[in-house]
């Protein structure tokens, strides 16, 4: 039995594809071709110029440098211009507030202890359910599961396995922290399309959750999702990349001024033990 | 090819020239010879990622050559920052782009020819089957931009990580899983009926 992922598939199809190109073409051929249009344009000059004398390099390497030097001033100076029009009439600059504003909430990190928890989590269930599971959510204090009707095969627990958390916060002008109103916590394997709603995982009416996250490498993360909120006006539809373990701000709204902010991260946890 | 004897009695190779060893050699004395050993080199690579860049076998050769007659007559501009390699793939893909915009008036099409590709070996079913595989992979990578086909192909086919594709495309890192992912995204539902297990 063979049920690789689709993304693995589409991999193999890609591979198996340029392979049978490449074994179509005839390379000898081609390779002649070239060496004689390389041989012509040589014969006629054309093929670029020999080493610049010493002297000339020297030249070239002084104006080099010259500009260089000219380069790191005029930056400097361009700097020093930027952080005088950051500061303030009291001399403060307002720079550590406005990166105080951006902070994520503790809330929306995932710590070292809870991935290790979850990548055992992941695993044991997977146990438990023979390898069918799809996915593992948890919100409100209720936890869902997707399993399917077919255990997974050694291909797809290669994929990589991943916990994101969304954390919606509430920030009140009047309160020093922002505070979580509404969290959840996902941990499946790459490329697995987790949807949650009122019908599906009795959600409250009209929130609707959609996520997808493929690791593009040890340190970044494609996702897409998209979030519902409507008793908060709180939508939106996020397709790109971020940084694994980093909360990354996805949405923001303010009401009768106060801001609610929503939060996604995205972490691997091939790593954790 | 110089040789190096050792003491002992056993006889090593020396190790043969780095490419851009090659290229400064030429540099310094025009030796055509140092060309034709860079392009066998490279050869099997940059006729690959071309033919898959430009997916017309016709004009994937003549593509192929113009990129090296462009390198070899820019080798001056070559200073080592990166490896040879990259930066002769990245004219690869600069010259590959041009005859995408010379064609753009005119998309590539797939003909659905049956024979494409030789897969002697197979039953005819399988050939038809394989053929048809092949003209939809081809099909599907003909709707993408040629930077989405370029980054797909760099990574997923050239085995390249994205930091190296960024490197060869002159693009951001950010800018290159962005590619990586949206092309991955057209392509598994582009051929989904393929993937499906």
């Amino acid at each position: 039995m063979n049920q690789q992922q689709p993304a693995d598939k589409l991999d193999a199809l890609l591979r198996g594809w340029a392979e049978r190109r490449q074994a179509a073409q005839d390379l000898d051929a081609l390779e002649q071709r070239i060496l004689a249009a390389v041989a012509e344009e040589a014969s006629r000059g054309n093929l670029g110029a020999a080493c610049p004398s010493p002297a000339v390099s020297d030249r070239h390497r002084l104006a080099s440098n010259a500009l260089a030097w000219f380069s790191i001033g005029a930056a400097a100076i361009v700097a020093a211009v930027a952080c005088w029009l950051l500061i303030d009439g009291n001399g403060k600059s307002d720079v550590p507030a406005r990166q105080a504003r951006k902070l994520p909430p503790r809330s929306a990190w995932l710590d070292g202890r809870e991935l290790g928890e979850k990548g055992r989590l992941i695993r044991e269930m997977e146990r438990v359910f023979d390898h069918r599971l799809q996915w593992i959510a948890e919100t409100g204090g209720r936890v869902l599961l997707e399993v399917q009707s077919q255990p997974a095969t050694d291909a797809a627990e290669s994929c990589v396995p991943l916990a994101a958390q969304i954390v919606v916060v509430r920030r009140d002008p009047r309160q020093p922290q922002a505070v979580p109103v509404w969290t959840v916590d996902v941990v499946a394997r790459q490329e697995r399309v987790i949807r949650l709603s009122a019908e599906s995982a009795g959600l409250p009416e009209g929130i609707e959750l959609r996520f997808w996250a493929y690791p593009v490498d040890e340190e970044m993360v494609a996702v897409d999702s998209s979030l519902s909120f409507p008793g908060l006006a709180l939508a939106w539809d996020f397709s790109s990349v971020q940084k694994c373990g980093e909360p990354l701000a996805v949405c923001r709204v303010e009401r009768n001024g106060v801001e609610y902010e929503v939060f996604q991260t995205v972490a691997r946890l091939d790593k954790e033990t | 090819m110089p040789e190096i004897v050792q003491t002992t009695g056993e006889t090593l190779r020396a190790p043969s020239p780095s490419d851009e060893q090659l290229a400064a050699a030429y540099q310094r004395s025009g030796e055509t010879s140092l060309l034709e050993e860079l392009a066998r080199r490279h050869l099997p690579k940059v006729s690959s990622l071309v033919s898959q860049i430009v997916l017309e076998p016709s004009a994937a050769e003549d593509v192929t050559q113009e990129t090296f007659l462009r390198a070899f007559r820019r080798l001056d501009s070559f200073r080592g920052d990166s490896q040879f390699g990259t930066w002769l793939y990245r004219v690869a893909l600069n010259t590959a782009y041009s005859h995408q915009k010379r064609r753009a008036r005119s998309p590539v099409e797939y003909h659905g020819g049956l024979h494409e590709f030789d897969t002697a070996g197979t039953s005819p079913d399988g050939r038809m089957l394989r053929a048809e595989l092949d003209g939809q992979v081809r099909a599907a990578l003909s709707e993408l931009s040629p930077k989405l086909r370029a980054a797909i192909v760099l990574t997923s086919i050239h085995g390249l990580k994205a930091a190296e594709a960024a490197e060869i495309e002159g693009c951001t890192i950010a800018t290159m899983y962005w590619r990586i992912h949206k092309a991955r995204k057209l392509l598994l539902r582009r051929l989904e009926d393929y993937l499906s297990p």
